[in-house]
C-alpha cells in the first residue's frame, strides 16, 4: 500500500463536505435528544459511539485496496444475497417487517451491506472489456445482478431500501455507456406509476412516448410492446396497491392527503413541515427550535433529522446541506471523469448515487415532497448499520479519489 | 480501455448527471424556499399554536343536602397528581418515564408498576391521574423535585367529601373511577379516569350532580406543563352540577343510625346478651307522600375512603362477613314474621272468612292440621279469642286457621293486589324484589305442595320474603286509609345559585287506591294500637310518652337465631311517620326491634316542630 499516494491525490472537495456533514449531524442530534435538564442524552453519547466505530470502517474501506474489493466483489454479492435470504427466515420482526438480525445485543441490517456489494459487483461487471449495454444479453445481466437484492428487500417488505438498488446502479448504467432510450423505457414504468391517478398528464406522457420511439427509429413491435405494458400498469397499479401492507398503503394515502391524518402517519409530515417552515429565513437558533422543544417532531435525531436543522438553523442552514449534498455528489462525477481505472470510476458513480438517492429521498420526504419511506439522511441520521454503510461509501469515495490516476 | 470510457463519452454523460444532480438539488433548495421562505410566517404561527393543548374543565358536582339544608356530600378542593405520558417527550426519551414513575412513587410510597397502570387512562387532552388527595407533605417533597419530573402536574381539584362520615353511607353512595361499562355507554360524557357516582344517591342522580365538563386550551411548556391559559381561543365553561335536596333529616338519620348500633342480641328469656346484632336496617317513610326520613343499614362504611382509593386494609373491611356496603333496607330480603299477619287479616276480612269479632277454635299451644301440628309462640296457649284479641297477641294458632280456608291462592292472591312483593321503584339503585309465592310457584319450584303450607304463609314464614322497605311501603298503606305512595328520597333540585330546579315535594306521589274497606283498616288500626299501647301488647316497649303508636312486632324463623322485626306508625289517629326495624339473628321483634323503633319515633317526635315548619313550606 503506497501511503504517499493519499497524500498526494487525497480530494479535499469530497472528504470535507462529508467531514462537515457528519459534524453537522453530531450538533443536531446533540440539540434534538438533549434532556429537559440540559444534559446530553444516552442518544448523542451512542451516536459519537457509533461514529467512532464508523470512522474504522471508513478507514477500512479507505486504505482497502481496490483491486481486492473488485477480485472479491462477487463473493461479497454472493454472501449479501445469502444474507438477505437468510433475513427472511430467521430475522427479528419489527413493525410487520423483517429486516434485522439480532445477534445478543447487536442488531445488524444485511440490505445496507448489500448495497455495497451491489456497487462493487455492477462495477466490476460493467468495467468488463466486453459489456456492451446496447446489446440484451449484457443488459440482461445487469438487471438481473440489481433485481436479486431488490426483490429480496421488497419481500421484507422495505420499499424504500429496495428502491435504493436500482437508484445506485441507474448512475453506474449510464456510466457504463447504456443508450439514453434505454434509460427511458426503464424509467417509464415509475413515470407511468406515478401518474396513475392523473389521466391527462399520462396521455401526454404516452405521446411523448411515440415520439421518443419513432426518433430513435426502434421497431414498432418494441413500442407496441412498451403501450401495452403501459396500459397494463395504468389498469392494473391501483389493485396492487390494494395488496400492499397497510402500514404503505397509509403511507401513499397520507402522502397525498397529510391533513387527512393530523395525529397519525400524517402527522410526522405535517409537524415536519410546520418545523421546517417555522425556521423561516435564519432558523430559531442552535438548540431553541420549538417543535423540536416539545418534541412534537417524530423520530427527530433520526428520519427526521432535516427538519430540525430547517428550524433551528433556517433556510439558510438547510440550504447549506443540501447544496453540500450536491456538492458531494457532483464532485465524485467529476472525479469519476478524471478516474482512470473504469471499476474505479463506476464504484465512485456508484456510492455517490447511493448517498444522493438517500440524501434526496429523505429531504424530499421531511418536506412533504416525497411518501415518508424510513430512510435516514447519510451522514446527519442518528446511527448503526446504515451510518456505517454510508462512511463505508464515503471511505470508497475517498479511496477511488486519491487513486484516480492509476490504472 | 473500452470505448466508452474514453475521455469525451464520459464527459457527455458526466454533464447529464451534472443536469440531474443540479436539477433534484434546486427541486430541494426551492422547496426549503417555499416553505420557510414564502409561507415561513404561516408555519411560524402554527409551531406557535402547537404549544396549545385542549384540556379539560372539570365540572364541580353538586351538593347533596338534607331536608333542612344539612350538607351530606360535597366538595373541597384537594391537590391531586397528574401526569400527560402522551406528551411526547416520554415517547422520545421511554427512560425518563421510568425516572419519573419511580420518583414520585417514591413520594407517594407506591411501586412505579402500580402507578404505571394508571397511565393507560391518559389522552392528548387528558393527564392521567397518579394520585388524589395529596398531602401536603407530598405535595412540598413533589415541588421540590419540580424541575426533575417532566410531565408532572400538581393540580388543586374538587374533592368529594363527606362531611358527616359515614351518615347515611348507604344511601348516599360513594365515588369511583368510571368502569368499561358506563364508558361505553356515554363515551361523549365520561373519560377513563372520570369519577362517576357508583351507588346510592350518587349513582342515581349522577347526571344532575355531575354537570358538564368544560375545555380551555392552555400554553403547556417543554415538559408538558401548563405556563398559562390561553385566551386567544375560546373556552367552553364547565357546567356545575345540580344541588340535590333529600327527603332525609340527618338528625333522625343520626338516631337511627345510632339506635342500630346499640342493638343487642336478646339471648331467650334472661336477658340481654352483650354482643351486638350482626346487622340491622331501619327506614322511616311519611306514609301521606312516601317521602324517606331516614333509612339506614347497618354495619356501614365511611365512603369517604373511596375518594383516594382503598387501602388494602379498607378493602379487606369492606369484604368482612357483614358487607357493610349492602343497603340491607333494599337489598336484602327477610320473612316479614308476625308482622304479616296484618295483610292476612286484611285478606280474610276480604274473603270473608272472619270479621272484626269471629272467634275460632281457641289457642292451646298448637294447632292440629292433618296428622301435623302446627306451634303457636306462646306454647302455654292463648285460650279462646276473636279477630282483634288475635291480631293483638299475634296467636299462631287464629292464623293458621285463616289461612287454612284462605289456601295459597287467597293469601297471594290477596298480597299481590296489593305489590308487596314488587320492587317500591326508589330512586335508589339495586333495589331487590320480595318474594310471594304462588300455587303456580310451588309447582315449578317444587311439583306442588301441601295445604300445609298455606298455614305457614299465613303467619309470614316459609317463602315469603319482603326488603324492610317493601314492608315499610305496605304499613305506610294501612296507615295511610289505603293508598299507594311512592316511596321516594329527592325533594327539591336546586341550581348552584340557589334557583329551585325541581320542586319534587310538590309533586303528587301517590299511585293510585288499594281496594280495602276503610272499616278493614280501621279495625287494624285499633289492633295495632294495642299491640303497642296494651298493658300486654307485644309491641309496648316502642312506647314514647303518651304519642299513640300503632305497631307489630314480628320474629322470622330462619337458620340460625330469628330475625327481629318490628313495623309501627304513628300518630295512630293521623299517621305521619312509619318506622320499619329489622335486626338480623337477634331475638324477638318486641324485645329487640321495638327499642330500637322507640328511638326513632322518640327522636321524630322531639323534633316535630321542624317538620311542621317544613311541612307548613309545601303550598
Amino acid at each position: 500500500m503506497n501511503l504517499r499516494v493519499y497524500r498526494k491525490h487525497n480530494d479535499w472537495l469530497l472528504m470535507l463536505p462529508t467531514l462537515l456533514l457528519v459534524m453537522a449531524g453530531v450538533a443536531t442530534i446533540y440539540s434534538a435528544t438533549r434532556l429537559a435538564t440540559g444534559d446530553a442524552s444516552a442518544f448523542f453519547e451512542r451516536h459519537l459511539m457509533y461514529l467512532a466505530m464508523g470512522s474504522v470502517v471508513f478507514g477500512f474501506f479507505f486504505f482497502l485496496p481496490l483491486r481486492l474489493w473488485e477480485d472479491w466483489s462477487y463473493v461479497v454479492y454472493g454472501i449479501s444475497l445469502l444474507l438477505l435470504v437468510a433475513v427472511l427466515l430467521f430475522g427479528v420482526d419489527s413493525h410487520g417487517a423483517q429486516r434485522w438480525f439480532q445477534v445478543g445485543p447487536l442488531r445488524s441490517q444485511p440490505s445496507e451491506f448489500a448495497k455495497l456489494a451491489l456497487v462493487a459487483v455492477l462495477a466490476r461487471y460493467l468495467a468488463g472489456k466486453r459489456v456492451d449495454l446496447s446489446r440484451p444479453g449484457p443488459l440482461a445481466i445487469a438487471m438481473l445482478l440489481v433485481l436479486a437484492p431488490t426483490a429480496l428487500v421488497l419481500q421484507q417488505p422495505d420499499l424504500g431500501t429496495a428502491g435504493a438498488f436500482p437508484a445506485l446502479a441507474l448512475p453506474m448504467l449510464i456510466w457504463a455507456g447504456m443508450p439514453r432510450i434505454l434509460l427511458f423505457i426503464l424509467l417509464s414504468p415509475i413515470i407511468g406509476l406515478l401518474l396513475v391517478y392523473n389521466l391527462v398528464f399520462w396521455v401526454v406522457f404516452l405521446v411523448f412516448s411515440i415520439v421518443v420511439f419513432r426518433r430513435s427509429r426502434l421497431s414498432n413491435l418494441l413500442l407496441g410492446l412498451f403501450l401495452l405494458l403501459q396500459v397494463g400498469l395504468h389498469l392494473g397499479a391501483p389493485r396492487v396497491i390494494e395488496t400492499l401492507h397497510p402500514y404503505q398503503q397509509a403511507r401513499i394515502h397520507t402522502f397525498f392527503h397529510p391533513e387527512s391524518d393530523p395525529s397519525g402517519s400524517g402527522w410526522q409530515v405535517l409537524q415536519s413541515r410546520i418545523a421546517i417552515g417555522s425556521g423561516q429565513l435564519f432558523g430559531k437558533g442552535y438548540l431553541q427550535g420549538s417543535q423540536k422543544k416539545l418534541a412534537f417532531l417524530p423520530m427527530q435525531h433520526n428520519d427526521f433529522i432535516f427538519s430540525v436543522i430547517g428550524e433551528e438553523w433556517g433556510f439558510f442552514g438547510a440550504a447549506v446541506i443540501v447544496i453540500l449534498f450536491g456538492l458531494l455528489v457532483a464532485r465524485s462525477v467529476r472525479v469519476a471523469t478524471q478516474c482512470r481505472s473504469p471499476f474505479g470510476s463506476l464504484l465512485l458513480v456508484g456510492v455517490a448515487g447511493l448517498i444522493f438517492y438517500h440524501a434526496a429521498v429523505n429531504m424530499a420526504m421531511t418536506m412533504g415532497l416525497f411518501p415518508v419511506t424510513g430512510l435516514p439522511l447519510p451522514f446527519l441520521s442518528y446511527g448503526g448499520s446504515f451510518l456505517w454503510t454510508m462512511l463505508a461509501a464515503a471511505g470508497q469515495m475517498g479511496n477511488v479519489a486519491a487513486h484516480r490516476f492509476e490504472y | 480501455m473500452p470505448r466508452r470510457f474514453h475521455k469525451e463519452d464520459r464527459a457527455h454523460r458526466a454533464r447529464f448527471l451534472y443536469l440531474l444532480i443540479g436539477g433534484i438539488t434546486l427541486l430541494l433548495v426551492g422547496r426549503l424556499g417555499e416553505l420557510q421562505l414564502a409561507k415561513g410566517s404561516f408555519y411560524r404561527t402554527r409551531s406557535q399554536e402547537n404549544r396549545i393543548r385542549a384540556e379539560v374543565l372539570p365540572s364541580d358536582r353538586g351538593r347533596i343536602l338534607d331536608r333542612n339544608g344539612v350538607v351530606l356530600a360535597d366538595d373541597y378542593p384537594s391537590s391531586q397528581l397528574t401526569l400527560y405520558p402522551r406528551h411526547a417527550i416520554f415517547q422520545q426519551y421511554p427512560d425518563s418515564l421510568e425516572q419519573v414513575l419511580a420518583a414520585v412513587g417514591e413520594v407517594l410510597d407506591r411501586t412505579p408498576d402500580e402507578l404505571r397502570k394508571r397511565l393507560a387512562s391518559a389522552t392528548e387532552s387528558r393527564p392521567a391521574i397518579l394520585a388524589r388527595q395529596l398531602s401536603f407533605e407530598q405535595v412540598s417533597l413533589l415541588e421540590e423535585r419540580h424541575s426533575r419530573l417532566p410531565g408532572i402536574t400538581v393540580e388543586a381539584v374538587p374533592v368529594r367529601r363527606y362531611p358527616n362520615g359515614g351518615l347515611a353511607c348507604h344511601l348516599l353512595g360513594y365515588l369511583g373511577e368510571v368502569g368499561p361499562e358506563d364508558l361505553n355507554r356515554d363515551p361523549e360524557t365520561y373519560h377513563a379516569g372520570d369519577l362517576i357516582g357508583k351507588t346510592g344517591i350518587e349513582r342515581q342522580y349522577e347526571t344532575l350532580l355531575r354537570g358538564q365538563d368544560g375545555e380551555a386550551y392552555v400554553e403547556v411548556d417543554v415538559r408538558g406543563r401548563r405556563t398559562r391559559m390561553f385566551t386567544e381561543l375560546p373556552v367552553k365553561p364547565a357546567v356545575p352540577g345540580e344541588d340535590v335536596v333529600l327527603t332525609i333529616d340527618a338528625e333522625l338519620q343520626k338516631e337511627m343510625e345510632a339506635a342500630l348500633a346499640d342493638i343487642r342480641i336478646h339471648g331467650g328469656k334472661d336477658g340481654f346478651d352483650q354482643k351486638p346484632a350482626p346487622a340491622s336496617c331501619a327506614v322511616a317513610i311519611d306514609p301521606r307522600n312516601g317521602e324517606i326520613l331516614a333509612l339506614a343499614s347497618y354495619p356501614g362504611y365511611d365512603p369517604n375512603m373511596f375518594v383516594g382509593g382503598l387501602s388494602k386494609e379498607e378493602y379487606a373491611q369492606l369484604q368482612s362477613p357483614g358487607h357493610p356496603q349492602q343497603n340491607r333496607v333494599i337489598q336484602s330480603t327477610y320473612p316479614p314474621g308476625s308482622t304479616w299477619k296484618v295483610l292476612t287479616s286484611l285478606a280474610g276480612l276480604h274473603a270473608d272468612i272472619v270479621g272484626y269479632d269471629t272467634m275460632l277454635q281457641p289457642c292451646w299451644g298448637r294447632y292440629k292440621f292433618g296428622d301435623r301440628y302446627f306451634r303457636c309462640w306462646n306454647r302455654g296457649g292463648h285460650g279462646p279469642m276473636n279477630h282483634t284479641a288475635a291480631l293483638r297477641q299475634s296467636c299462631d294458632v287464629f292464623y293458621y286457621q285463616v289461612g287454612e280456608q284462605l289456601e295459597v291462592r287467597g293469601l297471594s292472591d290477596f298480597a299481590r293486589g296489593l305489590h308487596v312483593q314488587e320492587k317500591t321503584g326508589i330512586d335508589l339503585p339495586g333495589e331487590r324484589a320480595g318474594l310471594v309465592p304462588t300455587p303456580e310457584w310451588y309447582k315449578e319450584k317444587y311439583g306442588g305442595f301441601g295445604k300445609g303450607v298455606a298455614l305457614n304463609l299465613s303467619i309470614g314464614q316459609g317463602e315469603i320474603l319482603l326488603s324492610p322497605l317493601a314492608l315499610a311501603r305496605f304499613y305506610a298503606l294501612v296507615a295511610n286509609g289505603g293508598t299507594f305512595v311512592q316511596p321516594h328520597m329527592i325533594r327539591e333540585v336546586r341550581a348552584r345559585d340557589g334557583r329551585l330546579v325541581r320542586a319534587a315535594e310538590r309533586e303528587d306521589w301517590t299511585r293510585g287506591r288499594a281496594d280495602i274497606p276503610a272499616a278493614d283498616l280501621d279495625f287494624v288500626h285499633s289492633a295495632l294500637e294495642e299491640v303497642v299501647m296494651h298493658a300486654r301488647g307485644t309491641g309496648k316497649s316502642a312506647r314514647v310518652g303518651e304519642i299513640r303508636i300503632a305497631g307489630k312486632t314480628g320474629t322470622a324463623e330462619n337458620p340460625g337465631e330469628d330475625h327481629a322485626l318490628f313495623a309501627c306508625y304513628a300518630p295512630a289517629d293521623a299517621p305521619t311517620l312509619v318506622v320499619v326495624v329489622v335486626a338480623e339473628h337477634a331475638g324477638h321483634g318486641g324485645s329487640v326491634a321495638a327499642p330500637a323503633a322507640r328511638r326513632v319515633l322518640q327522636c321524630y317526635f322531639e323534633r316535630s316542630g321542624d317538620f311542621a315548619a317544613s311541612l307548613e313550606a309545601q303550598p
